[in-house]
């Protein structure tokens, strides 16, 4: 492997990593979201 | 009571800290973004390449900045708890809980590229020093402290646990940081300085400072996220976050 | 103090009852220097190589594994929550369990050391070495343990977040005392390793007890 490879492997993995750390929280506060609105749909229809 | 303890105090509510993490959180990850951006691109493009490693020398400008924040973060996380348990404030200990997961990733980002840089530099992936070792360890108690967080139902007890558990291991923050100066190691000496001349060249020296700056930004961003998250999970039932997030039209 | 040597007439008297469970740390330290010369050969000279090694971290987690017992039976039969609202100091009660702890499962295993030794042909020149840093070592581990051991009270089959939250805690005990038995193998000076364990050991019994205490209460809260 020359130095670029090793560079675009190091650089590739922050990126993942990051993107993880991006997406992760979203989809948990999204799916929180959501289960405020299902439970207050449930408790509104009789 | 002065404005910044009333603001301290104000944002401290539920209600209030949410609606502040979700004006904020975009506008520091915008900023760490944009300052992403510009480092990697200098990183990657405008520094020239160092005379005795080469290219692969550019690893630095993404081991660095991630080795200071997994040191940062924990001193935070071990500092919020400490908060949380004396004063019994519940929003410190969610900045604690949220803080955990993202500094085990840049603890994870240190080693990763540590060892990606290390093949071509030194011919190793890995070696049992002890400023690798140790932050090795500080990864496992990073994983630790999550593991109690998530293994206890109640959610305040959960926090109190973990975040007493951050407090015990930041004791290794230091043990990482004089590593190289206790030990005679692979690892190399200090060569940034806070205080005093650096023995980086300033053509060098500006991307790393850039990305310093564009971590921190990530992470106030990240942070507030994971916070305001964790909080509109335990307060969901409340009527603030029914009337806030319930039925739109 | 006699409200220690009452609580320490406790802990012992239901170890005493429970003496099977003691023999666990021993037996398992046995296995693995069993285990370690069927799966890496039976030559003298290789044993040796690794023999410290091997017998510090059969040593490490014999008392991972049972680190647990410390607190589960006195929690699970709410003894301990009385215990909370005894009179009596809590760093004082969490004391006592130490000390009962480390006499029944980590001294047996530190006593037939020698033995182990010798079915791993460990150089003589290292036993001294050995027996002294697993002798502070073990008391180490024991009070970190305590620690640590006291914030996974609430949680069923804890036992790999226990010994996840243990093991980080236990590197530099480690670290520093199969190190100074390398040392003593290399020729090279080691008690200096030794000495700083002991310093830790001494901070450790003031602090680990007043820490595990906080952690109980934060735990049982």
């Amino acid at each position: 492997m020359n130095h670029w490879q090793y560079i675009a492997l190091a650089y590739g993995a922050f990126a993942v990593l990051m993107a993880w750390d991006f997406i992760a929280p979203r989809l948990s506060l999204r799916r929180t979201i959501r289960n405020i609105h299902l439970n207050q749909r449930r408790k509104n229809t009789p | 009571m002065n404005s910044i303890v009333l603001w301290f105090n104000q944002t401290g509510s539920p209600p209030r800290f949410d609606a502040f993490a979700a004006r904020w959180t975009s506008v520091c990850f915008l900023i760490a973004t944009v300052l992403l951006a510009i480092g990697v691109y200098a990183a990657l493009a405008v520094v020239p390449a160092d005379y005795k490693q080469g290219e692969s020398f550019r690893i630095l400008y993404i081991h660095v900045p991630a080795a200071w924040m997994s040191l940062m973060i924990f001193v935070i996380m071990a500092l919020q708890s400490a908060i949380a348990l004396i004063w019994r404030i519940k929003l410190c200990e969610l900045i604690a809980m949220a803080s955990a997961p993202i500094g085990a990733l840049f603890t994870a980002v240190t080693l990763i590229s540590g060892a990606v840089w290390g093949k071509p530099t030194w011919g190793t992936w890995w070696t049992w020093d002890p400023r690798l070792t140790s932050e090795l360890v500080l990864l496992f108690l990073y994983l630790g402290v999550i593991g109690l967080y998530s293994a206890i139902d109640d959610r305040r007890a959960a926090a109190r646990a973990a975040g007493f558990l951050a407090i015990i291991g930041v004791v290794n923050v230091p043990i990482v940081h004089f590593a190289v100066t206790w030990w005679n190691t692979l690892h190399q000496g200090e060569t940034i300085r806070l205080i005093g001349p650096s023995k980086m060249d300033g053509s060098m020296l500006w991307p790393l400072l850039v990305l310093v700056a564009a971590t921190k930004f990530w992470y106030l961003g990240s942070v507030l996220l994971r916070t305001r998250a964790l909080n509109l999970q335990q307060e969901s039932r409340k009527q603030w976050a029914i009337e806030r997030y319930g039925v739109q039209s | 103090m006699h409200e220690f040597t009452a609580l320490l007439r406790r802990d012992t008297s239901l170890m005493w009852r429970k003496r099977a469970d003691a023999a666990q740390p021993l037996l398992f330290a046995l296995m693995v220097c069993v285990m370690f010369p069927l799966a890496a050969g039976s030559e003298p000279a290789r044993l040796a190589h690794s023999a410290a090694a091997v017998i510090w971290v059969a040593n490490l987690l014999a008392s991972l594994l049972v680190l647990d017992n410390l607190y589960r039976s006195d929690f699970e039969d709410g003894s301990l929550e009385q215990l909370l609202l005894a009179p009596v100091p809590l760093p004082v009660v969490i004391a006592s369990k130490v000390a009962v702890h480390w006499l029944t499962t980590a001294l047996p295993v530190l006593l037939i050391t020698p033995l182990l030794a010798q079915m791993l042909f460990l150089p003589d020149a290292q036993l001294p070495a050995l027996m002294l840093s697993l002798l502070v070592g073990s008391m180490l581990m024991s009070l970190i343990g305590a620690m640590v051991a006291a914030l996974t009270l609430g949680i069923r089959r804890s036992g790999m977040l226990l010994a996840l939250m243990a093991l980080p805690m236990y590197v530099p005990v480690l670290v520093f005392g199969a190190g100074s038995v390398w040392s003593a193998g290399q020729g090279l000076p080691w008690l200096g390793a030794i000495w700083l364990m002991s310093a830790g050991l001494a901070l450790l019994l003031v602090l680990a007890p007043w820490a595990a205490a906080t952690a109980l209460r934060i735990a049982l809260s």
